[in-house]
């Protein structure tokens, strides 16, 4: 298939019109593609040559549509921020821990003026190379900046080479990043077990923070000029863990007003609806027209009769199958999801999580699966 | 003596204000040590509910992070009252998360639920090898293994650590079970455990009937 019938299947699928085939968005993280071609993944993180044969390894080895490597924590920077969000573990893999970098005494002055904290008061405690003099810290700032933008260089010279040598369609979602304002509050200020606490102890407080998050969430997610096609990614986290009354108060009016704030201003929001969120699809109905949602669990049925018709959706697939089925049996179960996903379009093919380890699938049966899709997932 | 009733019930609620108000006017009667440990009881009475309403669906991740953090405080209260050696352990659990995974909220919870249902459990951490458990199963003798991942990474690392207890021929003297979001059937069957949960709540349980 040429990439100019791959970029009209694209375009297709986001304007909500049936393709001619399935269109697939597969990844893989730089561990996985390490792992894939025996390469050490800690030498990789810094040492460019490795990490273009590992990521090469991937795309040569399973078929996708898009470029296949998620590489975007760069280990180099964090460790020039010292930061203690974004870790390396002993495997060599870059994590997010549990932090809290804010205590329920910070919210009034969040609330005031979220953007003075973060600069003043939050970023310090997550970012130790901040919490210095200001020469020092200015110093931290600027190698980490060059650190970021030469990697970031490197890794986008690569893609650009591999997408046209291997056809790939790019731009499927990339465009701009943020979290939901709850989300934010929790994943980078009070951690899990902080919000948590708040949640019951002090709503109001969590409530008019969400409210105060917003607005930076729309800056993060929109350029002053917005152009057509620009795709906001959201990764959705706390949601699956939150009680319905919590949700609907803490979580949902700030999401919701965001995704349609990017929908209004002439951006799309493209969900990773993180563990199962078939218990809120009433919710996700709501959100604009041609939302793009990834779902990581969840009843694919349930979730494409409610919302099919309006959205785009794609995952269900849990890559981990190959390990533990047979390669008919994994192909089975990418029959059922194209079934399921398939009629009336606005479905995509991919992973429910990107693979992290090469070790959690089977090669062969997972190339095997790729090619399925590719050969027969025509309209 | 206070009211073991009211507190089971306003634990199960996770009614926080109730719960500290009624320990402290307790704790403050300067309580003999039987009746402390009663009141001990009564909060992992309290902590069952929980668990129970988690596993209708009523509670979610979220509540047994509160439940977790208000057992520590009750128990806090009443620690001074209780003495020593009079409570009777059901038996040591060894957990951890697996090498390469540095998540902990699951195995956390795991370890408040664990241990308000009487089980002395050994938390390594994050991030450990496969011979740090098997060290810490010769140096303590457990009953059960707890295996706790979020990334599909640690599928791999659980499989390893089961295996390096077989190597050192310690597999047949524990239990094992895999708990997080990398955990399902498929994958307690390839690493080689006796069980899986991804439901702290029902893990516990499982735990509970192994050495029931």
């Amino acid at each position: 298939m040429s990439i100019d019938e791959k970029l009209k299947i694209r375009d297709d699928l986001l304007a909500g019109r049936v393709p001619k085939r399935v269109f697939m968005q597969l990844t893989f993280t730089l561990e996985a593609a390490c792992g894939l071609a025996g390469l050490d993944l800690k030498r990789a993180h810094f040492d460019e040559e490795l990490r273009k044969k590992a990521m090469r390894s991937i795309c040569e080895t399973f078929y996708t549509d898009t470029y296949p490597i998620e590489n975007i924590r760069f280990p180099a920077v964090y460790q020039a921020l010292r930061a203690k969000n974004w870790v390396m573990s002993s495997t060599g893999a870059m994590q997010h821990p549990e932090i809290e970098s804010f205590t329920p005494d910070d919210y009034e002055a969040y609330i005031k003026n979220p953007y003075a904290t973060i600069m003043e008061s939050i970023l310090p405690k997550i970012f130790a190379g901040f919490d210095t003099d200001r020469a020092h810290a200015s110093v931290n700032l600027a190698k980490a900046y060059s650190l970021l933008l030469q990697t970031f260089g490197q890794e986008g010279a690569f893609e650009a080479q591999v997408s046209q040598e291997f056809e790939y369609v790019t731009g499927f979602f990339v465009g701009a990043l943020c979290e939901a304002p709850f989300d934010f509050l929790a994943d980078q200020l009070r951690g899990f077990k902080g919000i948590t606490m708040d949640v019951r102890r002090i709503p109001d407080l969590v409530e008019k923070a969400a409210e105060a998050t917003l607005p930076l969430m729309l800056k993060l997610a929109l350029p002053r000029k917005v152009n057509p096609g620009h795709i906001v990614f959201i990764p959705l986290h706390l949601a699956p863990f939150m009680r319905l009354p919590d949700f609907e108060r803490l979580y949902w009016p700030t999401f919701e007003k965001l995704v349609s704030g990017i929908s209004k201003a002439g951006g799309a929001s493209f969900l990773f609806a993180e563990v199962d969120w078939t218990r809120y699809i009433d919710y996700l109905a709501k959100l604009p027209e041609n939302t793009i949602i990834k779902f990581e669990d969840g009843d694919a049925k349930k979730i494409k009769t409610a919302i099919g018709g309006r959205h785009i959706i794609g995952g269900f697939f849990d890559p981990t199958i190959t390990l533990t089925h047979s390669k008919e049996e994994c192909i089975d179960e990418v029959k059922r999801l194209l079934e399921i996903g398939m009629p009336g379009g606005r479905f995509y093919f991919a992973f429910n999580r990107h693979v992290i380890d090469i070790n959690s699938v089977d090669v062969k049966k997972l190339q095997a699966v790729c090619e399925y899709v590719k050969e027969n997932a025509y309209y | 003596m206070a009211d073991l009733a009211l507190i089971k019930s306003a634990v199960g609620d996770l009614d926080e204000d109730l719960v500290i108000k009624t320990l402290k006017e307790f704790a403050s009667s300067n309580p003999p040590a039987a009746e402390a440990q009663q009141v001990v009881a009564a909060c992992q009475q309290g902590m069952d509910i929980v668990g129970e309403r988690f596993e209708s669906g009523e509670y979610f991740v979220g509540d047994l992070i509160f439940a977790g953090e208000l057992l520590t405080d009750s128990i806090d209260i009443l620690k001074p009252f209780i003495g020593t050696g009079a409570v009777v352990s059901r038996g040591a659990i060894i957990l951890g998360t697996v090498e390469g995974d540095i998540h902990d909220i699951g195995k956390n919870i795991f370890k408040s639920m664990g241990e308000a249902a009487g089980f002395e459990v050994i938390d390594l951490g994050i991030d450990q090898k496969p011979e740090t458990f098997v060290e810490a199963v010769k140096k303590h003798s457990p009953k059960i293994v707890g295996l706790s991942g979020v990334l599909t990474l640690s599928i791999d690392s659980m499989k390893k650590t089961i295996e390096a207890l077989s190597a050192a021929d310690l597999r047949g003297s524990v239990k094992v079970i895999i708990g997080g979001n990398a955990a399902n059937e498929d994958a307690c069957t390839y690493v080689g455990a006796d069980s899986w949960s991804r439901n702290a709540a029902e893990a516990v349980k499982t735990c509970g009937s192994w050495v029931a």
